[in-house]
């Protein structure tokens, strides 16, 4: 606990052995289409990758964990409490950050005090603890230099690390983070990865992104939504290991692939339905070493 | 959301808010405002005190609009995530705790410094206090409509449109004199007079007409509430619901507006009615005593107003005390315009002829024009002269007789410098004035003031007497004129008036201001 959090109002403390959040057919429809299809879910500590399409459901989930969203139905738990009261949602509220896929960002404001700003909406107090706190997040996300600068004056990257920085104030026990390394720079990235992987030694966070790397470097759990639905719920291995023996690198791309690209090297790598001698068409071939995104791939290309 | 973060985001905004640049600069100008009405050094009670504040306050009230629509559009341009404990209608009931607060805090310097604290003029009147909270909720007022419309139209037009309205309330006086001549002018000026009525129903509230303070404040806090409402039923971001809050908002705010102007008629008209009769307003509420000082002249105005009677009194002192004393149940008793009928509102055939003369209501103590008016009546009186002593027009003039100089030498006696003020009066007279009757008026004010006092108390009847002529004037007074004061009459006269006009009067027989309106010459008084 820090001096900013001293005296807050407790958030949700969540079951002392229990998961953080907790979802038994959850549900959400827009209309008549089903974003969300009866997801079962337990969220524990350590970082839970997120993967899917477009329109996979991803961020719906995340919105409804935030309680940002009602989910039409299902039963849901974050932090112990159930977000169908204000209180439970309040209470939620308090012990979670969320980075939303577009933050919104006041352009007019400093970088301090739009942190500031949120770390009084996230009910952090006294003064000066919650200057300190937003000094640390400022400097966690490597943004202090630039406090004094104006949102509108942050290149996009800063912006999302301005995000990332209101997600983390108050020190919260579930981090969701929606797409959060989009327009970071390589070494942004790294430090971000190094920033949540330190985080999560005693927390949970639920990351959706579209980056395989950052799943492979920090999920010890990862998650793949499709239509609404969980399809996969393993660890990285696993979802590796759904690759092993289907990827090739080939001579030329073969008609039957699940999924075939051309390489720099001028070969092409090869990921086939299923693990078997390379595709006849393919030419000259030999089997090559499955990564996260070859799992992720051919799990998703399965399903059309 | 615990009362110590509802604090702190109330805090924030209202530091956000109270550091605008736009707000900082409006409470400045608004001062200044203020500055030059204290400037002026006008005698004043209560009631024109809290006029001047008021009439200031829409300055800073200004500023703080728009220092409050900014986080309104803000939140409809940028509505920041919800999934934080605090929730979007606790953060707009925050945002307009600050903007209400910030408005009141803008606008506690105008009444701090309309409330005169340096200036050695003591305040007349009684004040009712509660009169001083509504430049603080117009303040509250602005604040809360600004975030009001920033939410619900985050577009420039209507901010814009405020300004336009204030810098046309600022130039509503030339609106008032040139409208005919600018295209649309007159609906410009009707229009803004309009929103000024509907933004505070009611007159002046000089020399105090405390009775309509209730009403004001009822109308102002409605006027915030429905805007607070409004923001936060916009906040929420329902369908259907903002247009029935609009509609509701509207007729809520139409009936408040309705019975205002209904208290506030009626005390208009009661007021104006005693104003008539020359009695105290029941609008103002208590009757206060009257309060009379016998020197020469008897003073006699209102109980705590009697600050004002050395003001009065110099003016009336220095003629009196140069009339001889058997002439002295002709001069009139001084008596403050409320207390003894307005005026200008009454007929004016009933103002001298019953022995009364009144200071002006707008006294300034900056330059000796008011004592000058009050010692010209005083002096009318004197020698009998019966004029109009609104100055609206002449009901005769002494221009050839004796008394004029006679007349025109008592007032100066009330000058700081009396050659500047016979300029002065030559140039402000209703009738291009007599070369031979300046002169000789000058030549009296380079001649000992005893002499000339023995004299009027030898001559008076004489003097004053309408068939007297004005040439007669020098022997009995014993002056002499040179040709150095005929040259100075020549150039006081030169200074103001057309050498035509002379001409052109005494043949007309008529007298022919700017604008063509024509009005018979004055006869002789009688």
């Amino acid at each position: 606990m820090t001096a900013a959090t001293e005296g807050r109002p407790s958030p949700g403390t969540g079951p002392a052995a229990g998961p953080l959040a907790s979802a038994r057919g959850l549900t959400k429809r827009y209309g008549v289409r089903h974003a969300l299809a009866g997801i079962d879910l337990d969220v524990g500590p350590g970082v839970t990758g997120l993967l899917g399409r477009n329109g996979a459901g991803k961020t719906t989930l995340l919105r409804c964990l935030a309680t940002d969203l009602d989910p039409g139905g299902g039963r849901l738990t974050v932090l112990g409490e159930s977000p169908e009261t204000s209180a439970g949602r309040t209470r939620i509220r308090r012990g979670i950050g969320h980075l939303p896929q577009n933050p919104v960002l006041y352009p007019h404001f400093t970088a301090f005090s739009l942190v500031d700003y949120i770390a009084v909406l996230k009910e952090l107090g006294g003064r000066r603890a919650r200057h300190d706190e937003v000094r640390r997040v400022l400097d966690a996300v490597g943004l202090y230099d630039r406090r004094h600068s104006r949102v509108r004056r942050l290149s996009g990257g800063m912006r999302q690390r301005l995000a990332l920085a209101c997600a983390l104030l108050g020190e919260p026990r579930l981090l969701l983070l929606d797409e959060p390394t989009i327009g970071l720079d390589p070494e942004q990235r790294i430090r971000f990865r190094d920033l949540v992987s330190e985080f999560t030694r005693d927390r949970g966070a639920v990351l959706s992104t579209h980056q395989i790397e950052d799943v492979g470097a920090l999920c010890s759990r990862v998650l793949v939504l499709d239509a609404g639905r969980l399809v996969f719920d393993g660890s990285p291995d696993e979802l590796t290991g759904h690759a092993r023996g289907r990827v090739w690198s080939a001579a030329r791309r073969p008609r039957d692939a699940a999924t075939a690209w051309r390489g720099p090297d001028g070969r092409y790598r090869v990921l086939t339905p299923e693990a078997a001698d390379p595709p006849a068409d393919a030419g000259e071939a030999h089997p090559v070493e499955p990564t996260l995104e070859d799992g992720y791939l051919l799990f998703t290309a399965e399903r059309g | 959301m615990s009362a110590r973060a509802f604090a702190a985001l109330v805090r924030l905004e209202l530091w956000r808010i109270l550091r605008n640049p736009l707000l900082l600069a409006a409470v400045a100008y608004g001062l200044w405002e203020q500055w030059t009405y204290l400037a002026e050094g006008m005698l004043v009670d209560w009631g024109w005190i809290v006029d001047d504040i008021i009439d200031t306050a829409p300055f800073p009230a200004l500023g703080v609009f728009f220092a409050a629509f900014f986080p309104g559009s803000r939140e409809r341009r940028y509505a920041a995530a919800s999934a934080l404990p605090v929730s979007p209608r606790l953060r707009m009931a925050a945002l307009l705790t600050a903007a209400a607060t910030a408005g009141a805090v803008a606008l506690v310097p105008n009444v701090v410094m309309g409330l005169h604290p340096w200036s050695p003029i003591a305040i007349a009147g009684v004040l009712s206090p509660a009169a001083l909270l509504i430049p603080l909720v117009i303040g509250a007022a602005a604040g809360a409509a600004g975030v009001a419309l920033g939410l619900w139209c985050a577009s420039w037009v209507f901010p814009a449109l405020a300004v336009s309205a204030v810098v046309a309330y600022q130039f509503t006086w030339v609106l008032a004199f040139d409208v005919p001549d600018i295209p649309g002018g007159g609906l410009v000026a009707g229009a803004f007079s309009v929103l000024v009525e509907v933004l505070l129903p009611g007159g002046t509230y000089s020399p105090g007409m405390w009775g309509m303070v209730p009403g004001h404040l009822g109308f102002l806090a409605l006027l915030t509430a429905v805007c607070c409402g409004l923001a936060l039923v916009r906040a929420e971001r329902r369908r259907g619901r903002p247009r029935l809050a609009a509609a509701g908002a509207t007729a809520v705010f139409a009936a408040g507006a309705l019975a205002v102007y209904g208290q506030v008629d009626g005390m208009e008209a009661r007021n104006q009615e005693a104003l008539m009769e020359g009695t105290w307003t029941a609008a103002v509420g208590p009757v206060p005593d009257r309060v009379c000082e016998r020197l020469i002249l008897e003073y006699c105005g209102y109980e705590t107003y009697e600050s004002w009677f050395p003001h009065w009194q110099r003016a009336g002192e220095a003629v009196a005390a140069a009339v001889p004393e058997r002439a002295r149940d002709r001069l009139p008793t001084v008596q403050q315009s409320t207390y003894a009928a307005e005026p200008g509102l009454i007929d004016s055939a009933g103002t001298l002829r019953d022995g009364v003369a009144y200071p002006d209501p707008g006294w300034s103590t900056q330059d000796d024009w008011s004592r000058l008016l009050l010692a010209e009546e005083i002096a009318l009186g004197a020698v009998g002269a019966p004029e109009s002593p609104d100055g609206m027009e002449p009901q005769c003039t002494l221009h050839g007789q004796a008394r004029y100089a006679v007349k025109t030498w008592l007032v100066l006696r009330a000058a700081d410098d009396p050659v500047v003020a016979l300029g002065d009066l030559v140039i402000m007279d209703d009738i291009r004035p007599r070369l031979a009757e300046v002169a000789t008026v000058r030549a009296m004010l380079d001649h000992p003031e005893e002499d000339i006092v023995e004299a009027l108390d030898a001559h008076w009847e004489e003097l004053v007497a309408p068939d007297t002529p004005a040439g007669e004037a020098r022997g009995l007074l014993g002056v002499e004129v040179d040709p150095a004061h005929m040259a100075e009459a020549a150039d006081m006269i030169d200074e103001g008036w057309f050498p035509e006009e002379e001409e052109a009067e005494l043949a007309e027989e008529w007298l022919v201001y700017d604008d063509g309106f024509e009005v018979p010459l004055p006869a002789p008084c009688t």
